[in-house]
């Protein structure tokens, strides 16, 4: 099932990207600077269901007249020129940059012509990467030497959540029951921020403590018994779901039966036991892709062992699903997901 | 009336007192082994963590039972200076003809806990035995073997032979993986085979302090192809080695990369 076709998308209207203005105004200024001649190639990371797309597709919308846009939405398999002559515009955005590897014997060989012609090319990329893909490809490619701007997708806040999960309803359809037991984040966070080294050629990420400005607020309203039951539920929501919009909205449809949405019996996802070895590698391997084949999986496994256990167990703990044939992470297992495979390493840092 | 006088001490002193001292122990060991299974048993779910949650075990089990003995001392001895020092003249003397072995096994077992040359979940090499660490106790310490052989080594062993840990306290650790191609073969076809073949391993970790890296080198007969890689569960050090030897080979035999023709006895030599 695996195809080589790049797809241009043709003008049409795209949902309104909400939150990612700290990214859009770091993008916008590179494109700037291209502009007056310095090139630095982007690499925009998060995790599944983050927003990446949408971001870019805004960001294309913006610049239609000076950019060539490809998303890939399945894996690359064959060698081919990749800049032709349509790639001659100032701009290229690469949507789904994931695809052009796989991670078996040989699965490297479409990347690398990839990395030699973003290296030969006058062009500025901007593309977009699964996070867990890019913290693989880095340490096996040393892809950041060909994308020194990499910027990774911040969660939206619980106000963000709120427009992006409400944009499809009228205020008056729908009642909240925000009768749950919310549990105030602490006024401290912690976020990663890159420090250079002298003695080290990539910067290091520490995590720095920054005060949750915005939960202030909340604190005091919660003290208040201010808060309404919509700004509960959203709240909630944000938190449950760690800011990512496509998490969000699947818990917003698992708690929701029109016209009401009701938070009291959702309950987060546990995995009863924990994964056995080859069943964590596969799980990683389709949060790696976000979207991939059994036949891709098969070779993932290399013929060392049936993959056919694995799927069954994965779907009937509801932490993938199947969707046109192709096998994804379910989004409200995510954040599970990501915990079990740091723990595990087969997510790599 | 002498022997009534006696068995009545007994009966009122001696005999509650070791009641005391055996229900003692026995609250000390089902405690030490009821908190050894619990942490074993949690520690899975603590993942890369998990040999730094199995090395309090022994630590605890040395506190139960020190804890346990000084009770039973307290509870079972009231000596006065001149007697203390006639028991520690005896306690020295015991230790020094029959149970020097025994205390030399404790003595060690105190060392191992707070030193950690090694932790439980370790592969080590002691003498001439290789495997992983799955008990640490006072009087000795168990590691099982390759081939499943259940070692018990004495802890006094630690004072007279050197131990070898292969990842030192970390759920990682190198493996060395060989493969020898034919001279007349692609040698940069081969590397880059298998390189793909360490990095795309479902049991390689790849990090700025755990790295891979790719040596070769001419014999006689053959080129030998050498990798060094990290595997990111200990316990799958074999499994890890054969994955990666098997998926070059097949590699190497769909891109025409043959083995060496003709074998020495030694391919080391």
């Amino acid at each position: 099932m695996s195809s080589d076709e790049t797809v241009a998308r043709e003008e049409k209207s795209h949902p309104p990207c909400i939150g990612f203005h700290n990214e859009l105004e770091k993008i916008q200024e590179i494109i700037s600077m291209h502009r007056s001649g310095t090139k630095q190639n982007v690499a925009i990371l998060g995790l599944p269901y983050s927003g990446r797309s949408t971001l870019l597709t805004t960001l294309r919308e913006e610049y239609k007249d000076s950019s060539y846009f490809v998303e890939y939405g399945s894996w690359i398999t064959k060698k081919r020129k990749l800049l032709e002559s349509r790639y001659s515009q100032p701009i290229v955005f690469i949507d789904g940059c994931q695809y052009l590897f796989s991670r078996r014997i040989g699965g490297f060989s479409v990347l690398d012509d990839f990395l030699e012609e973003v290296a030969s090319s006058s062009s500025l990329f901007i593309t977009t990467w699964n996070l867990y893909a890019w913290n693989y490809i880095r340490r096996v490619r040393e892809v950041e030497r060909f994308f020194p701007k990499i910027i990774r997708l911040s969660p939206l806040s619980d106000t963000e959540m709120r427009q992006c999960i409400l944009k499809d309803y009228t205020e008056a359809e729908l009642q909240f029951i925000g009768d749950v037991d919310i549990e105030l984040p602490s006024l401290l966070r912690f976020t990663p921020y890159p420090v250079k080294l002298p003695w080290k050629s990539e910067p290091v990420e520490l995590p720095l403590p920054r005060v949750n400005i915005d939960r202030v607020s909340l604190r005091r309203h919660k003290k208040e018994m201010n808060l309404s039951d919509e700004e509960l539920v959203f709240q909630k929501i944000t938190k449950m779901a760690g800011g990512n919009p496509g998490v969000g909205k699947a818990i917003w449809k698992k708690s929701f039966e029109y016209p009401t949405v009701n938070l009291k019996d959702y309950t987060p996802m546990r995995m009863p036991d924990p994964l056995l070895r080859n069943d964590a590698f596969i799980l990683g391997i389709i949060a790696m892709t976000g979207s991939i084949t059994r036949e891709e999986l098969e070779e993932a496994a290399g013929g060392e062992y049936p993959i056919c256990p694995t799927l069954y167990r994965l779907l009937s703990l509801e932490v993938i699903m199947k969707v046109n044939g192709e096998y994804q992470i379910c989004p409200e297992a995510l954040l599970l997901v990501n915990e079990m495979l740091l723990k595990l390493r087969i997510f790599w840092e | 009336m002498m022997v009534d006088t006696q068995l009545a001490e007994i009966y009122d002193e001696i005999i509650p007192l070791l009641i005391d001292a055996v229900v003692i122990f026995i609250i000390a060991y089902l405690l030490a082994r009821v908190i050894s299974f619990i942490l074993i048993r949690t520690s899975e779910f603590f993942g890369h963590a998990r040999i730094a949650v199995r090395m309090i075990v022994p630590i605890l089990n040395i506190l139960i039972y020190t804890a346990a003995i000084l009770l039973v001392i307290q509870r079972v001895v009231t000596l006065s200076t001149i007697e203390l020092v006639a028991f520690s003249g005896l306690f020295g003397a015991a230790i020094g003809f029959g149970l020097k072995d025994a205390f030399a096994n404790v003595i060690g077992g105190v060392i191992i806990a707070f030193e950690k040359p090694f932790r439980i979940g370790d592969r080590i090499k002691m003498g001439e035995y290789y495997g992983e660490v799955v008990e640490l106790g006072l009087i000795d310490t168990r590691i099982i073997t390759p081939d499943d052989s259940y070692v018990t080594i004495p802890n006094h062993k630690i004072f007279t032979q050197s131990v070898a840990s292969a990842n030192a306290g970390k759920t990682e650790m190198q493996v060395v993986v060989d493969v020898f191609i034919d001279h007349t073969a692609d040698i940069a076809r081969a590397i880059e085979i298998f390189k793909d073949a360490i990095v795309t391993s479902r049991h390689v970790y790849i990090t700025d302090a755990c790295f891979y890296t790719i040596l070769t080198e001419n014999k006689m007969y053959s080129v030998r192809l050498r990798a060094r890689a990290y595997v990111w569960d200990l316990r799958d050090e074999f499994e890890c080695k054969a994955e990666i030897s098997r998926r070059t080979k097949t590699a190497f035999q769909e891109a025409g990369i043959f083995p060496p023709r003709l074998f020495s006895g030694d391919q080391n030599a």
